[in-house]
């Protein structure tokens, strides 16, 4: 038997007809004009770029003097490097933790601020105005808070903890995480606006149905709100991977990629060959891999998820 | 339909508008490009990491003055972004005119990229132009002069607040057991001992060459060039004793997360620390002006201050510790795409080569590049600094070895292994057989 909420549920899936489509050919026209400039932009810029990255990888070149053909090796040195393979790592851990955490937290709080909350708006405004700051600013706040004699310090001795303070940033043990907590800092607030404008769209009927079979608040979290929010699900789960290659200026301007290279990121480490040793050329094969290895997780998380909505 | 008609009639401007934007996007400004200003006045572009605002005003001042006819427009760009940002400037071709170069591979990178200024200087001074000034072969690639020397320094000096070491009943120490107890009480008294910004390779391959070459002096240079192993016992001691300056506390903690400009020298100037390990290019911290300076920035006991060099503190025991390792510190290249060379030519030529260029330098105690102007001590505040200042004469003409390290690859070698070992992540055998391994790369 069906209970009011799946009735509701399965009745909200169902295609509604509109108005009959227009005729194809004026809407082409249309079309084609509105996505030109977009084109031109992709095209010229990134796709030229990516593929003059391409042809640079296959070059021992330093950027400015004679450059020499070289084909693959560059990506063989790749392969080769300690420090990629670290560099792989420290993404992963980054990536992994940071997603997880701030899908988890944005919607935690997503949760508790669709309910009666007072001063509802302004929390909403506290939530997200980290991400609109500048990662300059963020990171240089940050290396402040860990420092030695920082906030975070004197925290933890304002709680009687301070036999666990330490040079946070400095310890190659736990820098990596120093810069994971600015990152879920910053960025909270990002899943917290899209879980927030998700959990508006669901059906209020569906909610009330629920009451009325007897569900209670954590039951119906778990089972409508949470399965109902998968498309931001997913869309936070991609970008964020995707962010956590690209992440560059926290990690540049909190460890530098330090100490020693334990922090590391695919970025920081492109920089440092291309900008500070000169090896574009061997910079321009790690780029090309780090293009590699996002667009394979993006296939992988799309195909994952498509299947999970069958 | 009617709202069809609209619907497309909207679509062109809009994709026009949007196509115009990009359009506009596009050529955005150029950001210190240089050409002829108006009413006969060039001007010309400066970027440097040193000097600074502060210590470029007085050189532009004076230099306007002598040539009313071309304006510096001065950039200061922080030392750590200095290379990146000159490099894509100067590429790209919106870049200085003049610009700031190292001994190194600052150098030896950008020398397709600047002129030869050896021409330049012969005009200028003749054809003995080379023994006039010191070190041009250090600024030289395959015998093209890609920078004018402006600055000689010398690195391997600890640079020490003596108010607070008064203050606190000390005195200098002179060897490792000494520095331990100095170091107790410099902490008891809530401050740092010697603050390193350890996140920088730079000082800390200073700091590095420092311990080196108390234990064999001079061997470091040969060792970088590949004519010695450097995994061997010397630097293996070494990066042992650059880890125990971590371990034993005499570095802050939280070193490895500091840069040595702004954090350290800040942290120095303050008085939080009492010790910073340096180089001759902070002399003018004995002057009035620098003191002024520092009251602004710092606060009046900052400028109140009186700050005293010294040579570093024998690490080991029986360890020399008379020298200094250095060279043309800051050289200045004239850019190969520049559109008003010879403005630029005339502004280096003054900076490096005249009298009144480098006396605007003697004046601050640095060491002047052209060999006929000497220190200006006037403005030195005791004479225990002037002293400790003419003391450093003699080691700068005979320095040790040239401190910047030609290969980017071996620095960063370097660089990273001496971080490596100071956070224990590498032993000091691993470090020096990196070390050794970058070097044979480099070949």
């Amino acid at each position: 038997m069906h209970t009011t909420t799946e009735a509701l549920i399965t009745q909200s899936d169902r295609p509604t007809r509109r108005n009959a489509p227009r005729p194809r050919s004026r809407r082409l026209n249309s079309s084609v004009l509105f996505v030109v400039p977009a084109l031109v932009i992709v095209g010229g810029i990134i796709y030229l770029g990516v593929g003059y990255n391409l042809w640079v990888s296959a070059l021992d070149w330093d950027g400015i003097s004679e450059a020499e053909f070289v084909g693959l090796d560059n990506y063989a040195q790749v392969l080769s490097e300690p420090v990629f393979w670290q560099s792989i790592v420290n993404v992963l851990i980054f990536g992994v933790a940071t997603v997880v955490i701030q899908m988890i937290l944005g919607l935690l709080m997503a949760i508790v601020l669709s309910g009666p909350v007072i001063g509802r708006s302004v929390y909403k405004v506290i939530m997200f105005l980290p991400v609109v700051l500048a990662p300059a600013a963020v990171a240089t706040a940050f290396r402040q808070i860990f420092s030695p004699d920082g906030a975070f310090n004197a925290f933890l001795a304002s709680i009687g903890l301070d036999g666990i303070a330490s040079a946070w940033i400095a310890d190659p043990k736990t820098a990596l995480w120093v810069i994971i907590v600015a990152n879920i800092w910053q960025w909270t607030g990002f899943s917290f606006i899209l879980y927030q404008a998700a959990i508006t769209q669901i059906d209020h009927d569906q909610l009330e149905a629920a009451q009325l079979d007897g569900a209670g608040r954590l039951r119906t979290i778990r089972s409508i709100i949470v399965p109902q929010l998968k498309g931001t699900h997913i869309t936070l789960a991609i970008t964020g991977v995707i962010g956590a290659f690209k992440t560059f200026d926290l990690v540049w301007l909190i460890t530098g990629g330090g100490p020693g290279r334990s922090t590391e990121f695919l970025t920081t480490y492109i920089y440092k060959e291309a900008i500070q040793q000169f090896h574009t050329g061997y910079a321009s094969a790690l780029s090309i891999v780090l293009l590699v290895i996002a667009v394979i997780f993006t296939a992988i998380q799309m195909r994952v998820f498509r299947f999970g909505k069958d | 339909m009617h709202t069809t008609m609209k619907r497309r009639m909207l679509a062109v401007p809009v994709a026009a508008l949007a196509a115009a934007t990009l359009a506009l996007t596009g050529c955005g400004s150029t950001d210190g490009g240089s050409g002829s200003g108006d009413g006969g006045t060039t001007t010309v572009t400066w970027w440097s990491w040193n000097p600074d605002q502060a210590t470029a005003k007085p050189y532009i001042e004076a230099f306007e003055k002598e040539h009313p006819d071309i304006k510096i427009e001065h950039r200061f760009i922080q030392y750590s972004d200095y290379a990146s940002t000159v490099q894509l400037g100067v590429q790209s071709g919106s870049g200085p005119d003049v610009f700031g170069t190292q001994v190194g591979a600052l150098t030896t990178q950008f020398a397709p990229l600047a002129e030869d200024l050896a021409p330049v200087f012969e005009e200028e001074l003749g054809g003995d132009w080379a023994d006039l000034i010191t070190a041009s072969e250090q600024l030289t690639v395959d015998g093209k002069l890609v920078g004018a020397p402006w600055m000689i320094t010398g690195g391997g000096i600890v640079w020490a607040n003596q108010t607070i070491i008064d203050e606190l009943g000390l005195t200098m120490p002179t060897n490792r057991d000494e520095l331990v107890d100095f170091c107790a009480a410099v902490q008891a008294s809530g401050r740092d001992c010697i603050t390193q910004g350890a996140k920088d390779a730079w000082q800390n391959i200073d700091v590095f060459q420092v311990i080196a070459n108390q234990i064999e002096p001079g061997a470091f240079y040969e060792a970088i060039d590949g004519e010695t192993p450097f995994d061997s016992d010397t630097f293996v001691e070494s990066f042992a004793q650059w880890k125990s300056l971590f371990d034993d506390g005499i570095f802050q903690d939280g070193a490895l997360g500091m840069t040595a400009y702004p954090d350290a020298s800040d942290s120095f100037r303050k008085g939080e620390a009492v010790l910073m390990i340096n180089g001759t290019w902070e002399n003018s911290n004995t002057t009035n002006a620098r003191m002024k300076d520092f009251t602004e920035i710092y606060g009046e006991a900052s400028g109140a201050s009186i700050y005293m060099p010294y040579q570093v503190p024998a690490l080991v025991d029986g360890a020399d510790t008379d020298f200094l390792f250095g060279g043309p510190d800051v050289g200045f290249a004239v850019s190969a795409s520049s559109k008003v060379k010879d403005a630029a030519n005339t502004f280096v030529m003054w900076l490096t080569a005249s009298e009144a260029g480098q006396n605007i330098m003697a004046d601050r105690v640095q060491q002047p590049s052209l060999r006929s102007v000497s220190l200006n001590m006037d403005d030195v505040i005791t004479d225990e600094q002037r002293a400790a200042l003419e003391s450093q004469a003699p080691l700068l003409a005979d320095l040790i070895g040239a401190r910047q390290i030609q290969s980017a690859d071996v620095q960063t070698s370097l660089g990273d292994a001496l971080s490596a070992v100071a956070s224990g992540q590498m032993t000091p055998e691993e470090a020096a057989a990196s070390v050794q391994k970058a070097i044979d790369a480099a070949g």
